[in-house]
């Protein structure tokens, strides 16, 4: 079979992942704390091709794509919510999931439940030197410092721990804005000198120019590929006319 | 294929509620004691079509692998409690709460409604009411005949003096919750408790972190409208920059349906 029509529908089908990713990335560019993903495609050799007769054939190359998220802080907004949080440089929030797992953000909307700890939207509570943070309501109101230290009262609390991974690429993605890290692949370590500033958020790190740029991108070489296809569709078609008696 | 048109999908019906959740602020710019909403978003579920890690036909592990998203989602349109700015009134029965704390108001059914609206009036027959006439319990005392003056101190202390030279003396309440963002909205400046707020506990005002009152003030809303307008126009831009990535979506589709002639 002609590996030209095999080649163009793998590419087809890379192209297709490649605009569920922009997709993705528009549909959250107002996501706070989102970090955007990147496509990348690799040339994969399938095999290479024997030498016949003393020519060697050309070698077929498959599209392989594959989905990166760039370590890139997003920009900051202002909103003077104490509530609000955001990491400076690297790192991550570390959460208490809902089956005991740790769970990593960089989402810093934060909100205070019916128990006065201190939780994420989805109600898992953000961790602080291990544990949850209790704010009682008659303490008045509370503080997060620079290096991350919770006071209230003028009392300390605790310290927000901020995470850093060894091998982000071994990290997995939860439902909502959330990393996971089974079995300690992604090498979660303290971040020592972290800062943390309260009354800002990190906006999502979507571009939505680069985004509508690279789907100009996904289209045209989706349609130069289906030429492609029909060409070679167009070529069979033509032996076969040719050789059929 | 269609996930990418599922996906724009999502992130337009997402920047449609902003826009809603926006426009309801602006449109309560002006109430008193109205607190805005802030809606927030989380990116939806992965399909992981080759994780990380896998092992790869030649012994290697992969570094990284395609991971699609479906979108995002609306998490919560949470309130903002943070402090309206106030305005004084000269009004005596103007009443503004500065710091935590919430009027009690009592509902026609008898269940108890709360609010920072402490535009209060008096009822013919005394009462201490909200402006839709509902009667404001958080300790107050119907006044007798005849009021001449009502003082009220930031300890929510009242002495309301009596053209027969009475006087008539009691102290208001106030009712906060541990996490006043997950009160229900009734709509009429009112609010009514559920699991997520936590019980209400009363307490003095100006005692123990409750808010002082302020006798003469409104409390205005703490809609910043400069910031809705921003977050109107960026909610519009996303919401257009979706709509272009279904249209690239489709465009593809119908290349493909041309495969075949």
């Amino acid at each position: 079979m002609d590996s030209g029509l095999i080649t163009g529908a793998y590419s087809l089908r890379n192209l297709e992942d490649w605009q569920s990713l922009i997709a993705h990335n528009l549909a959250n560019s107002s996501t706070v704390g989102f970090q955007k993903n990147t496509f990348q495609v690799n040339a994969k050799p399938v095999r290479a091709m024997e030498n016949t007769n003393g020519v060697t054939q050309p070698q077929t190359l498959l599209p392989v794509g594959t989905a990166m998220r760039p370590q890139i802080s997003g920009e900051l907004k202002v909103t003077q919510n104490p509530y609000d949080l955001s990491i400076m440089g690297e790192g991550y929030f570390s959460l208490s999931g809902p089956e005991g797992q740790t769970l990593y953000t960089r989402d810093g909307e934060f909100h205070r439940n019916s128990e006065g700890v201190l939780v994420n939207k989805t109600g898992y509570p953000l961790l602080a030197d291990g544990g949850p943070v209790e704010l009682p309501p008659e303490e008045g109101p509370f503080t997060v410092a620079r290096d991350g230290t919770v006071s209230q009262n003028g009392e300390a609390i605790g310290r927000i721990s901020i995470y850093q991974f060894d091998n982000p690429e071994l990290l997995q993605r939860g439902n909502g804005s959330f990393i996971l890290d089974p079995g300690n692949a992604g090498g979660a370590r303290l971040v020592e000198n972290a800062e943390v500033i309260q009354g800002q958020l990190e906006m999502s790190t979507v571009s939505p120019m680069s985004e509508m740029v690279s789907m100009i991108q996904v289209s045209r070489a989706y349609e130069m590929t289906q030429k492609l296809i029909q060409e070679n569709d167009d070529r069979l078609r033509k032996a076969i006319e040719a050789f059929s008696v | 294929m269609n996930l990418s048109l599922y996906t724009a999908a999502s992130g337009m019906e997402a920047q449609q509620m902003q826009l809603n959740t926006i426009s309801n602020n602006l449109a309560n710019a002006n109430t008193n004691g109205y607190k805005r909403a802030k809606i927030e978003f989380q990116d939806m579920l992965y399909q992981s079509q080759r994780e990380a890690g896998a092992r790869t036909a030649e012994g290697n592990s992969l570094p990284a692998g395609i991971e699609l998203g479906n979108g995002t989602q609306v998490v919560s349109t949470a309130r903002v409690f943070t402090q309206g700015s106030l305005s004084e009134t000269g009004e005596k029965m103007d009443m503004a709460i500065d710091g935590d704390g919430f009027f009690e108001v009592q509902l026609p059914d008898g269940t108890s409604a709360f609010t920072r609206d402490g535009a209060l009036k008096i009822s013919s027959d005394g009462q201490i009411t909200t402006s839709n006439g509902l009667p404001v319990l958080s300790n107050f005392q119907p006044f007798s005949d005849g009021v001449e003056s009502v003082t009220i101190l930031s300890s929510g202390d009242v002495t309301v003096r009596l053209g027969n030279g009475g006087e008539q003396t009691f102290r208001i309440q106030l009712t906060r919750f541990v996490n006043a963002g997950g009160l229900r909205s009734l709509g009429g400046n009112l609010y009514v408790e559920t699991a997520g707020s936590g019980t209400p506990e009363t307490g003095n005002p100006g005692e123990n972190g409750f808010g002082r009152v302020l006798q003469g003030y409104l409390e205005k809303s703490n809609v910043n409208v400069v910031e809705e307008m921003v977050n109107m126009i960026t909610a519009q831009r996303a919401y257009e920059i979706n709509s272009k990535s279904i249209q690239a979506s489709d465009q593809m589709l119908q290349n493909v349906a041309q495969l075949k002639r």
